[in-house]
């Protein structure tokens, strides 16, 4: 009875996780299934006995899903975050990141504070693949950026500083246009768009065109669409300049909410301290160099200070 | 078929679809895109039908007018102007911030470039039939099946000026910058090219105008255009504009590098 009452539980927990189960037919002269999920990892070689009768047939598929969903779990609480190990960047002669070495940890909220021009934007850069690295090493969740960049961008929701919408384009069409990038479509793209939608309340807005959207509103599709393909890393790079206090608000609290409820990890570039919330973690940048790294609290208890705006511009500010 | 080739099709697909969309949506390039080769077409032509004469060379197999001679170097324009706007898009959508989206997908680059090109290769087809459309009820007549034959060598010659457009692109730090290419591209290419006057009118004028007309790639998309109208193929020129295609696309590939093109400058704020 434990043992139904368990898959029950994991085949809902499945059901809401939004995480998808691919199941690849036997190949011939094979009894095995394999099941795939959607953030590309394998699950089980599933050999469900052939003889039993199509219900128990199902529940026997589905009680192998669930243990699978477990490991799947379990394997990523262990999963590494974000690992990134003398890291170096120049513009020319200019250098923009200087030795950086920092760890994002797994389904974590990591702010990475930084006044204009200390390198947030390299940063994020260079962890998308948009430049490359002059020296050093990043691992994505565990996969080397040098030499499985594409695998590493699969599991990657990206928001960039600039609005990257096309304004002309529905809210939908601005979405499915992404699917499209992640190479999805038809149904699973539609269904997938829905979902994304009516997580961050944007459903009844999908017929718009972008254009028509406040700039709150905007970023919330942006978010939206950065989730589309269930990524398991959330790079934001100053998602809320230009948006008023209440926006900014909102959207900081619906991304915490996604971290947690989610288990996401999430790298949340900003120059502004009210972003951050005392249980995150903190990284800040100044200059191309990290100057503190860990939980708010504990750098705040290193620094002495009682703010974090008080950390930030201790650990900022040039000496005369 | 794979999840993989699926992921692939979804791409272009989705690519070409957005394109052609946000053409529709832009009515004025739409407009500005029929106007330019019509008023060639029926005030430049006109006033130069009775100054130059055309004499029966292939593929034509009767005398004919001026304005029949230019239609396929005005095709050849539509395609040029429309390889250039596209890169002067990617260009905007770089300075943007909008190309990041395009260049973080999980597929290959040279992929996404190329679903790029065949994008721009499809918006400039409405574009050519639009006006083919106009031009056929008003002035000229054009062999039915020509419009048939022409579509494989247009998008041959589509890919090409668009692949010149997304090289320039990759090599173009600021928009403002993007004026040069009028004056440094598109006139000469235009202008160096059978698209307006017989190659063998311009030899009787300057040997080595001639010359440089016989180098540019833009003759020999005029004259597969050209002869593909009247049901003809011109195997060189379609083999030589299929090589210069390649090459142009293999070199903006290269500029769109991370580690060798024009990521290396600062990402826009």
């Amino acid at each position: 009875m434990t043992g139904r009452l368990h898959f029950f539980i994991s085949l809902s927990d499945w059901l809401l996780s939004g995480l998808e189960a691919r199941i690849y037919r036997p190949k011939r002269g094979q009894s095995q299934f394999v099941c795939e999920w959607s953030t590309g990892a394998l699950g089980a070689v599933i050999d469900p006995v052939r003889e039993l009768a199509p219900v128990a047939w199902a529940y026997e598929l589905g009680y192998h899903l669930a243990r699978s969903l477990k490991e799947l779990r379990a394997a990523m609480n262990r999963e590494p975050g974000i690992e990134i190990r003398d890291l170096s960047y120049a513009y020319g002669t200019e250098p923009a990141l200087q030795e950086v070495s920092l760890q994002v940890s797994h389904a974590c909220f990591t702010a990475l504070l930084g006044p204009n021009g200390a390198g947030k934007s390299t940063l994020v850069a260079l962890l998308c693949g948009l430049i490359v690295p002059e020296r050093g090493q990043i691992e994505v969740l565990g996969l080397d950026l040098g030499h499985r960049p594409r695998a590493a961008l699969e599991r990657m929701g990206l928001v960039f500083q600039p609005q990257t919408l096309d304004l002309d384009l529905t809210v939908r069409q601005n979405m499915a246009y992404f699917a499209a990038l992640r190479g999805l479509s038809g149904a699973d793209a539609k269904r997938r768009i829905e979902t994304c939608l009516e997580r961050l309340e944007l459903a009844e807005r999908g017929g718009e065109k972008a254009r028509s959207l406040s700039g709150g509103h905007r970023r919330r599709v942006e978010i939206a669409r950065a989730l589309l393909h269930a990524p398991r890393l959330l790079i934001l790079d100053e998602p809320t300049v230009g948006l008023d206090v209440p926006s900014r608000a909102a959207l900081v609290q619906h991304v915490h909410a996604l971290c947690a409820e989610d288990g996401l990890t999430v790298l949340w570039a900003t120059h502004l301290v009210d972003e951050v919330w005392d249980d995150d973690r903190l990284v800040v940048l100044h200059r191309g160099r990290i100057r503190a790294a860990g939980p708010v609290r504990e750098i705040l208890s290193e620094t002495g200070c009682s703010s974090v705006l008080e950390a930030f511009t201790d650990l900022t500010t040039e000496p005369l | 078929m794979s999840s993989a080739s699926n992921a692939y099709i979804a791409c272009l697909r989705g690519i070409v679809w957005r394109e052609v969309l946000r053409f529709f949506h832009q009515r004025e390039r739409f407009l500005a895109a029929l106007v330019r080769p019509l008023l060639w077409l029926l005030v430049f032509a006109a006033g130069f039908r009775s100054v130059l004469g055309v004499s029966i060379s292939p593929p034509y197999e009767t005398y004919i007018t001026y304005e029949t001679y230019i239609i396929p170097g005005l095709i050849a324009m539509i395609q040029l102007f429309n390889g250039m706007q596209s890169s002067l898009t990617l260009v905007y959508d770089r300075e943007m911030g909008s190309m990041r989206l395009l260049l973080t997908s999980p597929l290959p680059r040279w992929y996404l470039l190329l679903c790029k090109l065949l994008a721009g290769v499809s918006v400039s087809l409405f574009q050519v039939f639009a006006f083919l459309i106009i031009a056929e009820a008003i002035i000229v007549d054009l062999p039915p099946w020509g419009w048939l034959l022409c579509i494989p060598v247009l998008i041959v010659s589509g890919v090409m000026l668009g692949a010149l457009g997304m090289l320039l692109s990759s090599t173009i730090r600021q928009l403002e910058n993007f004026a040069g290419i009028m004056n440094f591209v598109i006139f000469p290419m235009f202008f160096l090219s059978s698209a307006l006057y017989p190659l063998w009118k311009m030899r009787e004028t300057s040997e080595l105008i001639y010359r440089i007309c016989g180098l540019n790639p833009f003759t020999y998309a005029v004259e597969a255009i050209r002869f593909a109208l009247y049901l003809t193929v011109d195997v060189q020129a379609v083999l030589i504009i299929l090589a210069c295609g390649l090459a142009f696309f293999a070199l903006a590939v290269f500029g769109y590098d991370p580690k060798k093109g024009m990521a290396r400058h600062r990402p826009t704020a």
